[in-house]
């Protein structure tokens, strides 16, 4: 899943990740992706009820001073027994206007499961 | 989760927080920073509590850049944490995004915190990072101010920004 902000679904965001899967440190750098905070969900072969839970904290979505930039402490189950991730994200959306919607987008074009949700909160 | 102060960062070196209530349990810190360094990628900030410029903390940090993992422990230090700002040279916009929890800043423990960061200071594959840390006040009293100050003497620039929250 990935986030994109105002609708722009240009390659006009960047993330950067740290994970723990089972035994396994790893990172990786997407420079232009079409979304960000990506958030990798578990799909029909997991675990039956698996899920994927996460936070993304983004500050000051108002400014319009600097680029969009958050970060995302995610946790997900999506192997029979490996693929257990701890993962954290920096990322950023390369434009300074205020964020006026979020749109999620299933990146493989499948569906969410029912149970699937997202609350946003303004702080 | 109710807003404690807005710390307005543009222009100055260093700032410190007025008194913290005690009407609080937990504290979030959240925020945005850029630095006017000149000719430079990036600055540093370090965070401080109670105005304690001893050597009475430690961290362990653990980070991603790039494909690369990477962490260390480092104590004793004269700081809570020491984050990477991007500055004058560093891409059009990008800045620094910080979230720090301290549970419990009253207790009589001493001081842990939580803080998840990242930022980017180039445009190439090893310019982003993000980065876990831990974080470790060795102090029981409660927390009363915290202190940002830039290391390299430098401004912040425009658009920087650091909101203190307090959760009951």
């Amino acid at each position: 899943m990935l986030l994109r902000f105002n609708g722009d679904a240009g390659a006009n965001y960047l993330w950067q990740r740290l994970l723990r899967s089972d035994t396994i440190n790893g990172a990786d750098y997407q420079s232009s992706p079409t979304g960000a905070f990506v958030v990798f969900c578990p799909a029909a072969t997991a675990p039956g009820d698996a899920a994927a839970t996460f936070e993304t904290i983004i500050p000051l979505h108002k400014s319009t001073d600097l680029h969009k930039y958050g970060v995302t402490r995610t946790g997900v189950h999506y192997g029979a027994t490996t693929s257990n991730n701890a993962e954290v994200q920096c990322a950023a959306w390369s434009n300074a206007a205020a964020i006026s919607s979020i749109t999620a987008v299933e990146a493989n074009g499948s569906l969410f499961a029912h149970g699937s949700y997202l609350k946003i909160e303004v702080i | 989760m109710n807003l404690i102060e807005t710390l307005s960062l543009a222009g100055l070196t260093t700032v410190t927080s007025a008194t913290l209530p005690s009407s609080y349990r937990h504290l979030r810190v959240v925020g945005v920073l850029r630095s006017t360094r000149s000719g430079q990628a990036s600055s540093s900030m370090d965070i401080r509590l109670n105005g304690d410029a001893g050597s009475n903390y430690g961290y362990q940090i653990m980070f991603g850049n790039g494909s690369s993992v990477g962490g260390s422990y480092q104590s004793p230090l004269d700081r809570f944490a020491r984050l990477t700002i991007p500055a004058a040279t560093a891409p059009t916009g990008a800045c620094e995004v910080l979230d720090l929890i301290i549970p419990a800043y009253r207790s009589g423990f001493n001081k842990q915190g939580l803080l998840l960061n990242g930022e980017r200071t180039s445009t190439a594959s090893t310019g982003m990072a993000i980065n876990a840390w831990t974080n470790e006040w060795r102090n029981t009293a409660a927390i009363s101010s915290l202190t940002l100050l830039d290391v390299n003497g430098a401004a912040w620039a425009t658009g920087s920004f650091v909101d203190i929250y307090g959760i009951a």
